[in-house]
């Protein structure tokens, strides 16, 4: 019955602080890497590509030294939707564009339900990418502290400045939402927890009660926005009490410094990158 | 001796176990609650009090050693009716004004009773009962949006939806701050007249010791986790030493008291409230 506790424990976004050497790494560093990887994830289809990148993710959970376990536990909450979406993608498309030498074996074909390998291929390299999206996502929030992150992609938006980009601006955005994530969960526990408290079915009986829940959680919505509305406004105001201006002449706290290990690990995750993207046609199965 | 209404016996609860942000909130935390009684909980930020109070209704429930059994039903039990047991102990929680999730007012009062499946006319009474309780007008509020609420009116719609289920025990955490100090004082008279006729048995969680002296019967003073202290007001506050080490102060009364003895004045130092304080005063001061 960790029900409540479960709304509030989302892993991406929070830093844990720590010591090792992707917490060292400059932000510039750990977003270019993490871009790179996610793109030659994006494009293997294959068996082998994908257990050689999810092997890769959990070297760098490793090198991270956070615990697999906590990455992981961010997953739980959207395991519904996860096992729902993978169970249509099973049934109902049997003939996606996958890269593949094993023949294609048809199990069913019955009306619209249509499963074959290459389907199942496609569910199970989808799982695993989602995992590593996870896992890189989280390797990058929860060794950087959020004023870092904003420096480093502001940094790298800033050659876009020419086209008027607005570097500064962007990056406060992001880091903004990136920050609103565990307010918005707290006040969604709050609510909830108020709900409960009166009468409404939340977290009571079992965990199969979903549907129950889901609309129950569905009412929060409303009073969810709201409040984040609430809250921007407050925000406004604070910052505009603080004379906030606009990117433009604003100095830093933190100067970050590009060393030769940033630039080792950039090199290494590039050439792998662009290996798996050139030869994402070519491994065997 | 009668059965105690809540009873939580060496209570430890960790959050996010097992993960790098998990905090020990109880170390063996226990407490007892007579039915008719207001209870004072009082002890510094960070101590486990709203935690404690959350297993009180099935918020949380006891994973690790400890019991929480509430009008003789043990909450570790998986098969507890937690419906009928949140009817019966309803929470106040700390900044009550972010809890409200209907748009209008009068609905967010009669959400609880309409969960109950209520008939109209009595969700009406209660919610009518429940706003003149907490001194909300009914013609005025009922249809107002609870977005347009300043932050004080908002505590008191939230207060009143806890109210309009009339649960048998009340718990406020923090409910009261914030509230300006006449509102402050007829609160507290509400609150001593829902104990006293309709025998509510309420916490109250509070950093206003006056508030504590002024209504609880008996009170508990926590930290890290555990209680540390317990007994009637006059008693616990007369720990100076215990109360300022946890940063918590005394009420302003005990204050005087302790002060006039040190001084070689012969008064009563458990005369805390206030008018007692004043007999206390006029007494030495004829003498
Ligand atoms: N939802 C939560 N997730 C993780 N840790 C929490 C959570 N709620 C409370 N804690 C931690 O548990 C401990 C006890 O918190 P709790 O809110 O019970 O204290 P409290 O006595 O009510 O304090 P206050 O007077 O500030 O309200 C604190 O150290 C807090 O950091
Ligand atoms: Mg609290």
């Amino acid at each position: 019955m960790q029900d409540f506790a479960l709304l509030r424990h989302i892993t991406i976004g929070q830093y844990l602080p720590g010591d090792s050497f992707v917490h060292r790494m400059d932000p510039r560093a750990k977003i270019t890497v993490v871009l790179l990887l996610s793109l030659a994830l994006t494009v293997n289809t294959s068996y082998l590509a994908n257990i050689l990148l999810l092997a890769l993710c959990l070297g760098l959970i490793r090198a991270a030294g956070i615990s697999l376990r906590y990455v992981l536990s961010g997953v739980r909450p959207a395991l519904p939707f996860i096992i729902a979406l993978s169970l249509m993608q099973l049934a109902f498309y049997g003939n996606p564009s996958v890269t593949s030498r094993l023949p294609v074996i048809t199990f069913l074909r019955w009306g619209p339900i249509f499963i074959t390998s290459s389907g199942l291929q496609l569910v199970l390299v989808s799982l695993a990418r989602f995992v590593d999206l996870m896992i890189l996502a989280s390797i990058l929030t929860n060794t950087t502290p959020l004023a870092h992150l904003a420096y480093g992609l502001e940094d790298m938006l800033k050659p876009f400045g020419r086209l008027g980009v607005p570097a500064q601006e962007i990056s406060l955005i992001f880091i903004l939402a990136l920050r609103f994530v565990p307010i918005l969960a707290e006040q969604l526990e709050t609510l909830a927890k108020a709900q409960a408290s009166r009468g409404a079915d939340i977290g009571a009986g079992g965990r199969w009660r979903f549907w129950r829940t889901a609309r129950a959680m569905l009412v929060l919505i409303v009073p969810l926005f709201l409040d984040a509305f609430r809250r921007a406004e407050e925000l406004i105001v604070a910052m505009e009490a603080r004379c906030y201006a606009g990117g433009r002449g604003r100095t830093r706290l933190v100067q970050l410094r590009m060393g030769w290990a940033d630039g080792i690990a950039i090199l290494i995750c590039a050439l792998l990158a662009v290996g798996f993207i050139w030869f994402r046609k070519s491994f065997p199965f | 001796m009668t059965e105690p209404l809540i009873a939580i016996r060496d209570l430890h609860y960790t959050y996010l176990p097992g993960t790098p942000l998990q905090a020990v909130a109880l170390r063996g935390a226990s407490m007892e609650v007579y039915a008719g009684e207001i209870v004072g909980l009082i002890g510094p930020a960070g101590a486990g009090k709203s935690t404690l109070l959350q297993h009180c209704n099935g918020l949380l429930r006891p994973t690790e050693p400890g019991h929480v059994i509430v009008d003789g039903q043990d909450l570790a039990d998986p098969t507890v009716d937690l419906r009928r047991l949140r009817q019966m102990v309803g929470i106040v929680f700390q900044h009550p004004e972010r809890q409200l999730f209907e748009t209008l007012v009068g609905d967010d009062i009669a959400f609880g009773p309409r969960q109950l499946g209520m008939s109209r006319a009595e969700i009406r009474r209660r919610v009518e009962w429940a706003m003149r309780v907490v001194g909300l007008d009914f013609d005025t509020f009922v249809d107002r949006p609870t977005a347009a609420l300043s932050g004080g009116e908002r505590r008191k719609v939230a207060i009143a939806g806890v109210l309009a289920l009339r649960p048998r025990v009340l718990i406020l955490d923090e409910a009261s701050a914030g509230l300006d100090p006449l509102t402050r004082e007829e609160w507290q008279e509400q609150v001593r007249r829902l104990n006293a006729d309709e025998g509510m048995t309420v916490i109250v969680v509070s950093s206003d010791m006056e508030e504590i002296a002024a209504l609880a019967g008996r009170v508990y003073v926590m930290a890290e986790g555990r209680m540390v202290d317990e007994g009637t007001p006059a008693e616990v506050f007369a720990h100076t030493d215990l109360l300022n080490s946890l940063g918590l102060g005394q009420p302003v009364t005990s204050w005087v008291l302790g002060e006039l003895r040190r001084r070689g004045y012969d008064v009563d130092p458990y005369a805390i409230r206030l008018e007692e304080t004043v007999e206390e005063l006029c007494r030495i001061l004829r003498s």
